[in-house]
């Protein structure tokens, strides 16, 4: 049972180990394939890694090709995002120019008034020139454009301004002690950078940014008088300080038990303090001034511009610089006052210095084996020496009395002389202050008078702009009311007018449309009409055609290849039926005639009839001798016999027109002589009317084939009347 | 096929089946008359004869009704008439 299989499988097996050797002859020589295969999987790989190479590195030099190869070749940008970074522009950036004129002469400034800066640091009398230098450069005009900048950032301060000066004024009466050692380095900073920043052209700002300008200078001004003032105390503080200091240490070096360094460190300290305090103090003011200066040089620029409406703290401003130098002036009088004390403290000290040195001196001379230090324990000394010693002594008490009584006389010269000169110090510091208190009053008023003014302008303006709205309203209400009754008239005239004219034309219009209208209309009637007329005259010529057809038909010879059996057809009344369209009342009534029969059962055509007369003619003939009464077998026989005995004369024509035939009389062989005979004239009404005079049996045996005559004549009949009734439809639809 | 329903065939159809009857007829009669012949007549030949000669008269007989059949006056021909027309008799139209 396994062979069939087994030798199928080692067929199959044949066959596999073919396809195997074939399989493995195509392993084989795939693989020789893939040898070569890999050499060019080599190259091709070798040839896409250096496309792709070639490409990054390109891309990374050249703009135009990495942009190019990034639009049409789609992994390209990733790629390159990917090994090379996201594309750099290397179009410089552009920075606008810098306004180099300003800034040219800002530096000017700045080192001007460095160098005035180091200048004044150096020398212990700077006052003067800070108070000149600011003012100079307030009144200095080809710096416009500079100053301006930085005095707007001063005109800020004004409002600050007032309780700073009321504050400072409040701390010197308090006299408070505040150590503020913060270096002269950060001011001198700050003040280059206010100057630096405000390197904007005041003349190109709009209002607001003017305003705020002004306020931030008038915020940096308050804020850098206040930082002088503060610093002008401190220094008239500690310089008043030192002074005491020197004056105890003066008096302490000859108590027991103290050192030089021990009393003089103190007095180095305060040495030190003050002149920091002095560094700080005038750095600060000179700070301030400038601050001050650019405030009120921002301020007079908004003045002259008229921007007193739109900034109404101009005048306020103006009010604060006034206050800001005039505090400036008191806190330098101070430090100036105490200044003037530390000269004083000076000067006797150097006489102390100097009478200590000459008695040293003179002691020494006389002994010079003394220590100098005369308060030390000292040797003991020997009467000799001391006796030197005093008398030494009591000459120079002498001579000091001396001296003593010299001075006492010229002191009230001296006296008055110095009385003399004080008071012309104090007058003219009186005229410097009255210059000063002066010069503030009149700021004040000229910032009130501008207070005012402005004031004064800011509602008057205000009254006229209201004015002139309600002016104007006013004038556009009359306008808009005489423009509403104008277009009102217009209008009316207008639209009459227009009315007119719509009248007439709509007449015209409606004129002639309905001319036109009356000529469609005839013109539409009149083509109905025809139409309606074609119609039924095609229809009635597709009747007259479907009757004449069916005449045709029926009297065709069509079917003369059938026996007459079976050239019996139905009649086809669905050509007339549809030629008819049911509109015709008399040629349904003529189709309605027809006899059912001849529709169901059917017709036959012409040549079936004739045939088959010949068979009923025949019969006739072999019966023609039964009457009505009918016939034993006898009879038949005989009749038999005798139509075997009569001629059959083919065809018998008819009588002349005038000639009467007595159709009683005609036997059975007459009949069907003529009928014959007029049936092949296919005159088969005529046969029907002899061939009905048949009497007996012959009329029994020609009983069916009359009545398919008659049929048939019915039914030609009918088709006559509807050919004919067609013909006259025809005819009247022309 | 058979018996055409034409008017023009129904004497000949007549005429078929009376042959055939009587032909049917004869051989009855001449089977019926030689057995009676032979059964009862002791073989004489008249009997047969007799036979054949009542089988043709009665097919003869049966065909001259066959052939009368369509002129017999049956009940259904006749109308009846009211006393006015006194026993008139018509045919009716076949």
């Amino acid at each position: 049972m396994w062979k069939a299989p087994v030798r199928i499988c080692s067929q199959s097996k044949v066959s596999l180990q073919n396809g195997r050797h074939i399989i493995r002859r195509n392993i084989n020589s795939r693989k020789s394939n893939q040898i070569s295969g890999n050499k060019f999987l080599t190259i091709a790989g070798t040839a896409v890694l250096a496309t792709v190479g070639g490409s990054v590195a390109l891309a990374k030099t050249s703009d135009g090709f990495r942009k190019f190869s990034e639009k049409n070749i789609p992994g390209s940008s990733f790629l390159y995002n990917l090994l090379l970074g996201p594309p750099v522009s290397h179009i410089p950036v552009f920075t606008p120019p810098v306004r180099s004129l300003e800034d040219g002469l800002l530096k000017k400034k700045l080192e001007r008034e460095a160098s005035k800066k180091t200048d004044d640091v150096v020398a212990v009398t700077p006052t003067d020139d800070l108070v000149e230098s600011p003012k100079s450069s307030v009144d200095s005009t080809p710096l416009d454009v500079t100053e301006k900048p930085i005095d707007d950032e001063k005109n800020e301060n004004p409002i600050k301004e007032d309780p700073v000066g009321l504050d400072n004024e409040v701390k010197l009466e308090e006299n408070a002690e505040v150590v503020n050692d913060s270096g002269s380095d950060s001011s001198v900073t700050e003040v280059t950078n206010v100057q630096e920043t405000a390197a904007v052209n005041l003349s190109e700002m709009s209002s607001a940014e003017f305003e705020t300008l002004l306020k931030e200078l008038h915020a940096k001004a308050s804020e850098a008088v206040k930082q002088a003032v503060d610093a002008q105390d401190i220094a008239a503080a500690s310089i008043k300080k030192h002074v005491d200091l020197v004056f105890k240490s003066l008096e302490k070096i000859y108590e027991p038990g103290q050192t030089q360094e021990n009393v003089w460190e103190p007095v180095f300290v305060a040495t030190q303090d003050k002149n920091e305090a002095v560094h700080v103090a005038e750095s600060r003011a000179h700070e301030a001034r400038l601050a001050v200066a650019q405030l009120k040089e921002a301020v007079a620029h908004g003045l002259k511009n008229d921007q007193s409406i739109q900034t109404p703290d101009l005048i306020t401003f103006d009010e604060s610089v006034a206050r800001a130098l005039y505090s400036l002036e008191t806190a330098k009088a101070r430090v100036d006052a105490a200044q003037s004390e530390a000269k004083v403290m000076d000067e006797y000290r150097e006489l102390v210095d100097t009478a200590r040195h000459n008695l040293q001196m003179e002691l020494s001379a006389i002994r010079p084996d003394l220590s100098p230090n005369l308060k030390t324990e000292g040797t003991k000394l020997g009467e000799e020496e001391v006796n030197i010693l005093m008398a030494h002594a009591y000459w120079k008490i002498i001579t000091l009395q001396k001296e003593l009584a010299k001075q006492q006389s010229r002191e009230q010269q001296r006296l008055k002389g110095a009385l003399d000169m004080q008071r012309k110090e104090d007058f003219s510091i009186l005229e410097s202050r009255l210059r000063v208190e002066l010069e503030r009053q009149y700021y004040e008023l000229k910032a009130k008078y501008n207070q005012d003014i402005s004031f004064h302008e800011k509602t008057l303006s205000d009254q006229f702009t209201q004015q002139l709205k309600l002016q104007a309203a006013a004038y556009t209400d009359h306008l808009n009311d005489s423009l509403k009754t104008q277009y009102l008239e217009l209008k009316r005239t207008f639209e009459a007018e227009r009315e007119l004219d719509i009248a007439k034309l709509s007449a015209l219009h409606h004129e002639d449309l309905a001319k036109l209208h009356g000529m469609g209309k005839g013109i539409q009637d009149a083509i109905h009409d025809r139409a309606e007329k074609d119609r039924i005259s095609r229809q009635v010529r597709e009747l007259w055609i479907a009757a004449q057809s069916m005449m045709d038909s029926l009297r065709s010879n069509a079917t003369v290849h059938l026996p007459w059996n079976e050239q019996r057809r139905p009649l086809n009344l669905n050509g007339l039926n549809q030629a008819l369209n049911n509109n015709d009342e008399f040629a349904r009534a003529v189709l309605e005639s027809i006899p059912q029969s001849a529709v169901s059962q059917g017709i036959l055509p012409q040549g079936a009839l004739k045939e088959r007369f010949q068979n009923v003619e025949r019969v006739c003939r072999r019966v023609a001798l039964i009457d009505e009464n009918g016939g034993s077998v006898l009879r038949y026989a005989l009749s038999y016999l005798q139509s075997m005995m009569v001629v059959k004369v083919d065809a018998r024509p008819p009588p002349k027109q005038d000639e009467e035939i007595n159709l009683a009389e005609l036997n059975t062989f007459d009949i069907l002589a003529r009928a014959r005979y007029h049936l092949e004239k296919d005159d088969l009404e005529q046969a029907l009317r002899y061939m009905n005079l048949l009497k007996g049996e012959p009329q029994n045996v020609a009983t069916d084939w009359l009545q398919e005559l008659r049929i048939h004549l019915e039914t030609v009949q009918a088709v006559n009347a509807i050919i004919s009734y067609a013909a006259v439809q025809a005819i009247e639809s022309m | 096929m058979g018996s055409s329903k034409n008017s023009e065939d129904v004497l000949a159809n007549t005429v078929d089946s009376c042959v055939a009857d009587a032909l049917i007829k004869l051989g009855g009669g001449l089977i019926t008359g030689t057995l009676f012949s032979l059964l009862l007549f002791k073989r004489k030949s008249w009997p047969a004869v007799f036979g054949v000669g009542v089988g043709a008269g009665m097919g003869m007989s049966n065909c001259h009704y066959k052939l009368n059949m369509p002129y017999l006056v049956g009940a259904d021909m006749i109308k009846a008439f009211r006393r006015n027309n006194v026993n008139q008799i018509g045919k009716d139209s076949s």
